[in-house]
C-alpha cells in the first residue's frame, strides 16, 4: 500500500490525501500516518510551500498572504530513485 | 480509593499482598496522551514507586495492586508511537518486553483515533508477549459519531478488546481482570498478526535462517530478522556482533539488495489496520460527504475550480470597486484637494518653489497614494477573508494542475502563488526548487504574477477610464497576466529548459470561519508596510518627479522630465501615450505604486475641485488607459524585484534577459491593445 502510495502521488502532479484514501481504499487519517512514515523513511519530505525559513522567523509573515498553509510533501531523492528502479523492473 | 481499585483490592490487605506467592507483571502501554497515567493511578493508587528507567533520564512508575487474591505488578511504560527504537522511549519499551518479559501488555488507545494507535499493536503483536486492547475515551469516540463495535474489533484482532471511560473509572475493573486471565492463560492467545506485504516475505524467511542459532536470548530469530529488515540501527549492530563475518556478510548483501522492504513491512502493517478498523469502526460520516468534501467537489475541480478562482478575483474587484473606490474618490476630492488648497493659503508667504513641492509635490504625488488605504483595506481584507477561510489553499492547488496541464514545473505554483501578495518573496521562495533550470524558470515567469501594488493600480484606474465595466476589464487584465505567464512558460519550458516532472502530495486545511482578529492583524501590518513606503521612497521620488516636471522653468511641458518623456514619445504613439504616462509608467520601476504617485503630480495640477480621476479621464482616452493598464500590469518588475532576481540568480545575464523580455511583452501587447481599438474605432478619444 506504502508503494502503491508513492506511484499514485508520483503519477499525478499534486495529488490530495482524499484523492489517495479514495484510491487506497482506506481513511484519510490512515494515509496521514503513512505519510508520516513514508517521511521516516525519507521517501518523501514534508515542504514548506515557497519559504526556507519557519512562519515565526519570516520578516514578512505578518504581511504573507498565504499563511494558511496547506501541508506539502514531496519525494526526495531516495523516493525519485526507488520509483524510477521501480519503473524500470516493471 | 477507585472503585476499580476497590473492586480489585476488595478484602484484601498488606499481609495479604505478602500471602500471595504468584505476581503477574503487567506492562502499561500506549501513545502519548492516551490516558494510561490515569489508569495508571486509579488502579494502583498509594501503592505506586517512582524511580528512574537503568541508565536512563526517563521515569520509570511501577504500582501494585490485588485482582482476586491475585497479586499483580503494573509498570507504567513511557509513551510511544512505535517501537522502531528512534527514540529513548521506544527502546525502553521494547527492551522492558524483551528482556523482562512481562506476563501480559495491556495496550490503551483513544477510541476516537483508532487507526494511529493500532500501528503500536501490529508492532507489540511480534513480540513474545500476550497483550489486552484497552479502548480508551470511548465517549469522545460516541461524540465524534465513532462507532467501535468492541466484540467484531476482538474477533477480527483475535485478543481481548476492553472499552474504557478511564476519567470516569469505567471498564478498569473489567481491563484487569481481562489482563489477569490472559496472563493466567497464555497458550489461547492467537491474535491476527500483520504479514508482510510483497515479495519480501521470503527475503525474511532467507534472512532468519541465516540468522540460525545466532540470536542469543531472549531475542527471537524472527523479529530480529524482522528489524533487520525494518533497517532498525541497534539491531543492526547487535545482529553484526552476533553473527560470524561470512553470514553478515550474506545478511548484509540481502539487506542492501532490498532496502525498500521496509515499505512492504509497514505496508502489511497499514492494510492490517486498514483491515480492522474496516470491520469494527462505523463511522457515520463514512459515505457522506462532510462540508469541505463538498465545497471541494467545485473548488478544485480542473474546470469549476480554475472558474472559481477567476470569479474569486472578480468577487474582490467588485468589493473594491463597490465599497473602496467611492471612499478613495471622496478623499481625493474632498481631503486631498482641500488640504492642497489649505497648505497653498497658509504658504502665501513662503517662497513658491517650495509652496509648489509641498502643494503639488507632496501631497499630489504621496497623498494621492494615501488615498489608496481604503482600497488596500477592502482588498486585503476580502483576500485575507478567502485565505483564513481555507480557500487559498484550493486556490494554490488549482493553479497547480492547470500549471501541469500547461506542462510547467509542479513546484513553480508554489512561490509563484506568492506573487500575488509581493514578487519579492516569490523569487526568494524559488530556492525550494531543487533543480537549477525550474528553479530559474520560475525566477522568470515570478513578475508575471500581478502583485498587490499593480492590483491597486488597476482598482484604481480601472473605475475611472470604464466605469460600470471596470470589474470586466480588471478581471480580464489579471486573466491576461496569467495567460502570458501561461505562454512564457511554456516557451521557456520547451525552449531554453527541459520540461521537469514534480510531484506533490497537499493535505488541505479544513474550510472554516475566519478569525476577525487575525484578518484584522493582516490586514493592518500590510496597510502599516504601505504607508511607510508612501512616507519614504515614494516621497522620495515624488519628490524627484516635482523637482524634474518644475525645472528649468515654470512650464511643464518645457521640463526636464517633459524633454526625457517626449524623447520617448514615438514609442509612446504606438500605444497612443503621451509624455506624462510614459514617465509614470518609467517612475513605476522604483515602485510599482509611483506611477499614481506621478500621474497625481504630472496630471494633478488640473482644474480646481476635480480629483485626479476626473483630470485623467477627460484627457486620456479609454483605448490609451487600457493599453497603459495593460502595460503597466506586465511591465518591468520593481527595482527591489530585479535586486532580488539578480541576487537569486547571481546572474546580469539573466536578469537584464528578463527585464528585457518583459519590456518587449509589455510594450507589444500594449501596441496591440491600442491599434486593435484604434482599428476598430473603440475609445480612442479622451471623455
Amino acid at each position: 500500500v506504502l508503494k502503491k502510495l508513492l506511484y499514485l502521488a508520483a503519477g499525478q502532479g499534486t495529488t490530495r490525501i482524499t484523492e489517495l484514501a479514495s484510491e487506497l481504499g482506506v481513511s484519510t487519517v490512515l494515509v496521514q500516518e503513512m505519510l508520516e512514515d513514508l517521511m521516516r523513511q525519507d521517501y518523501i519530505v514534508a515542504v514548506v510551500p515557497a519559504c526556507l525559513i519557519p512562519c515565526e522567523r519570516c520578516p514578512l509573515s505578518t504581511a504573507c498572504l498565504f499563511r494558511n498553509q496547506p501541508r506539502i510533501w514531496a519525494l526526495t531523492q531516495k523516493g525519485e530513485q526507488f520509483l524510477a528502479i521501480s519503473l524500470k523492473k516493471k | 480509593v477507585s472503585d476499580a481499585k476497590q473492586n480489585s483490592s476488595k478484602g484484601s490487605s498488606a499481609t495479604d499482598l505478602e500471602r500471595h506467592e504468584q505476581t503477574i507483571v503487567v506492562g502499561l502501554a500506549g501513545q502519548p496522551n492516551v490516558g494510561k497515567s490515569t489508569i495508571f493511578n486509579l488502579t494502583t493508587g498509594l501503592s505506586q514507586h517512582v524511580g528512574n528507567w537503568p541508565g536512563k533520564t526517563v521515569e520509570r512508575k511501577e504500582g501494585m495492586l490485588v485482582h482476586q487474591d491475585i497479586k499483580l505488578r503494573l509498570v507504567d511504560l513511557p509513551g510511544t508511537y512505535s517501537l522502531t527504537a528512534n527514540s529513548e522511549e521506544e527502546r525502553i519499551t521494547r527492551d522492558f518486553i524483551l528482556h523482562e518479559r512481562p506476563d501480559v501488555i495491556v495496550m490503551i488507545a483513544d477510541a476516537s483515533a483508532l487507526e494511529r494507535n493500532l500501528y503500536l499493536l501490529a508492532e507489540l503483536l511480534v513480540l513474545p508477549v500476550p497483550v489486552v486492547l484497552g479502548l480508551n475515551m470511548m465517549d469522545v469516540a460516541e461524540a465524534q459519531g465513532i462507532h467501535i463495535e468492541p466484540h467484531v474489533l476482538e474477533a477480527a484482532l483475535g485478543l481481548p478488546v476492553i472499552t474504557l471511560v478511564a476519567a470516569r473509572n469505567q471498564g478498569v475493573s473489567e481491563l484487569i481482570a481481562a489482563a489477569e486471565r490472559l496472563a493466567r492463560e497464555p497458550a489461547g492467545f492467537k491474535p491476527t498478526r500483520p504479514k508482510i506485504a510483497g515479495p519480501h516475505r521470503e527475503v525474511l524467511a532467507q534472512i532468519r535462517t541465516l540468522l540460525g542459532q545466532y540470536v542469543p536470548a531472549p531475542y527471537r530469530e524472527d523479529w530480529v530478522a524482522l528489524k533487520l529488515l525494518e533497517g532498525d540501527m541497534e539491531i543492526t549492530e547487535k545482529a553484526r556482533s552476533w553473527l560470524p563475518d561470512a553470514d553478515w556478510s550474506s545478511v548484509a548483501a540481502l539487506l542492501k539488495e532490498h532496502e525498500d522492504a521496509v515499505l512492504d513491512i509497514a505496508s502489511g502493517r497499514y492494510e492490517w489496520i486498514a483491515r480492522m478498523v474496516r470491520a469494527a469502526v462505523i463511522h457515520p460520516r463514512l459515505g457522506q460527504i462532510s462540508v469541505t468534501d463538498r465545497l471541494d467537489r467545485f473548488a478544485v475541480h480542473p474546470f469549476w475550480g480554475l472558474l472559481l478562482l477567476l470569479a474569486m478575483f472578480g468577487l474582490v474587484f467588485w468589493l473594491t470597486f463597490t465599497v473602496a473606490t467611492p471612499i478613495q474618490h471622496w478623499l481625493d476630492v474632498y481631503v486631498i484637494e482641500r488640504l492642497q488648497g489649505l497648505l497653498a493659503s497658509g504658504l502665501t508667504e513662503a517662497p513658491s518653489w517650495l509652496a509648489d513641492l509641498l502643494v503639488n509635490g507632496v501631497l499630489g504625488g504621496v497623498g494621492i497614494v494615501v488615498t489608496f488605504v481604503p482600497i488596500l483595506a477592502v482588498f486585503f481584507t476580502a483576500l485575507a477573508l478567502l485565505e483564513d477561510t481555507g480557500y487559498l489553499a484550493r486556490a494554490a492547488y488549482v493553479m497547480d494542475r492547470f500549471m501541469h496541464f500547461l506542462g510547467l514545473h509542479g513546484k513553480s505554483f508554489l512561490p509563484l502563488f506568492l506573487g500575488f501578495g509581493c514578487n519579492v518573496p516569490a523569487i526568494m521562495g524559488a530556492r525550494v526548487i531543487g533543480s537549477q533550470s525550474g528553479r530559474l524558470l520560475t525566477i522568470l515567469l515570478a513578475p508575471l504574477v500581478p502583485c498587490s501594488a499593480r492590483l491597486l493600480i488597476l482598482a484604481l484606474l480601472t473605475p475611472v477610464f470604464f466605469g460600470n465595466q471596470a470589474l470586466m476589464v480588471s478581471w480580464g487584465l489579471v486573466s491576461l497576466n496569467i495567460l502570458v505567464l501561461a505562454i512564457v512558460g511554456i516557451t521557456l519550458n520547451h525552449t531554453v529548459f527541459r520540461g521537469q516532472h514534480a510531484a506533490f502530495i497537499m493535505e488541505m486545511p479544513l474550510y472554516h470561519l475566519p478569525n476577525l482578529r487575525s484578518i484584522g492583524h493582516f490586514v493592518w501590518n500590510n496597510i502599516w508596510s504601505f504607508l511607510r513606503k508612501a512616507g519614504t521612497i515614494i516621497l522620495l521620488v515624488s519628490v524627484v518627479v516635482w523637482a524634474l516636471s518644475n525645472f528649468p522653468g515654470s512650464d511643464i511641458e518645457q521640463s526636464y522630465l517633459a524633454r526625457f518623456g517626449q524623447s520617448l514619445t514615438p514609442i509612446g504613439q504606438l500605444m497612443g501615450m503621451d509624455w506624462r504616462l510614459i514617465v509614470a509608467l518609467l517612475s513605476s520601476f522604483i515602485a510599482k505604486e509611483n506611477a499614481i504617485a506621478t500621474l497625481g503630480i504630472l496630471y494633478g495640477a488640473g482644474e480646481e475641485g476635480r480629483g485626479l480621476a476626473e483630470t485623467m479621464a477627460a484627457v486620456v482616452s479609454p483605448a490609451t488607459a487600457l493599453s497603459f493598464l495593460a502595460v503597466t500590469m506586465l511591465f518591468i518588475p520593481c527595482a527591489a524585484t530585479v535586486a532580488v532576481m539578480y541576487k537569486e540568480t547571481r546572474s546580469w545575464r539573466w536578469t537584464l534577459f528578463d527585464v528585457t523580455l518583459l519590456l518587449v511583452i509589455a510594450l507589444t501587447v500594449g501596441v496591440i491593445i491600442y491599434q486593435a481599438a484604434h482599428w476598430l474605432g473603440i475609445g480612442v478619444s479622451g471623455a
